[in-house]
């Protein structure tokens, strides 16, 4: 009874976990970003910051990741001058 | 006398506390009637974008033609294209230069600081962005902004966000640095 508890309380913690994948930097390059989707693209765009958690300052950041949260970034605020309405 | 001495070293002390710098920036200002952009014609490969397009300004019609490459989506390079060709004449045209200066005064020695993210600065502090168009973020005026600055011995490109803070004209927040 105790284990089936706990397979329980295991699955529905994986049911809460959103199943946004993590971009590759190419990926992120050629991220489709489009005004329509602003939403759901800018859900998906602030997962990953979430999950990559970078460091605030670009100054600590080891070079890959600083293109890579530079790219982020950059999309990120691509909505807020792209699709002003 | 003892009052005296006492009195000299807290004035001095005042004096040499309160360390005060001038910050100031000078920015061209143009005041053109500057017209839309008309017979757009964006050359797009791999990218890379080439714009060709007509723009009126002050009632003469200039040609331009500019590129811009990168990794960026080809229509963002057209965008940039587009804006650096019209910047660029209008820079060649000239304008009037405005300087705007705050004096800041704190204590202990004045060290230049890398501008980080929620600092308060003069809009002019930080330079301009490819991308030069004011967008509305959380109700204020914002403009993304560039900078080049020294990191461990080398030249680094610095990207971020600034707003205006009250509609004043020399206050402004950095709301996001990378």
């Amino acid at each position: 009874m105790k284990i089936s508890l706990v397979v329980l309380a295991l699955l529905l913690a994986g049911c809460n976990e959103t199943s946004s994948k993590v971009l590759t930097y190419d990926e992120l390059v050629n991220y489709p970003s489009q005004c329509a989707k602003a939403d759901a693209q800018l859900r998906e765009l602030k997962e990953i910051q979430r999950v990559k958690n970078f460091d605030q300052d670009p100054d600590n950041l080891n070079p890959a990741d600083r293109a890579y949260n530079s790219r982020l970034k950059a999309s990120i605020w691509w909505y807020a001058y792209r699709c002003e309405k | 006398m003892k009052y005296l001495i006492l009195l000299a070293m807290f004035l001095s002390s005042i004096v040499l506390a309160d360390e005060c710098k001038v910050r100031s920036a000078s920015q061209l200002s143009n005041e053109r009637a500057v017209g839309p952009i008309t017979n757009l014609v964006k050359n797009k490969t791999y990218g890379k974008c080439v714009v060709n397009f007509d723009i009126t300004v002050d009632g003469v019609t200039h040609h331009l033609t500019e590129t811009e490459s990168g990794m960026e989506q080809e229509e963002s390079l057209c965008y940039y294209a587009r804006e650096r060709a019209r910047k660029n004449l209008l820079l060649d045209l000239g304008g009037k230069f405005s300087t705007e200066a705050v004096t800041i005064c704190k204590e202990g020695t004045t060290t230049i600081q890398k501008i980080k993210k929620g600092d308060h600065i003069l809009e002019s502090e930080v330079g301009k962005s490819k991308i030069d168009k004011y967008f509305t973020y959380n109700n204020a005026r914002c403009r993304m902004f560039t900078e080049r600055n020294e990191f461990k011995g080398e030249l680094a490109v610095y990207h971020g966000v600034i707003c205006q803070i009250d509609n004043s004209d020399t206050n402004w927040m950095v709301v996001d640095k990378w």
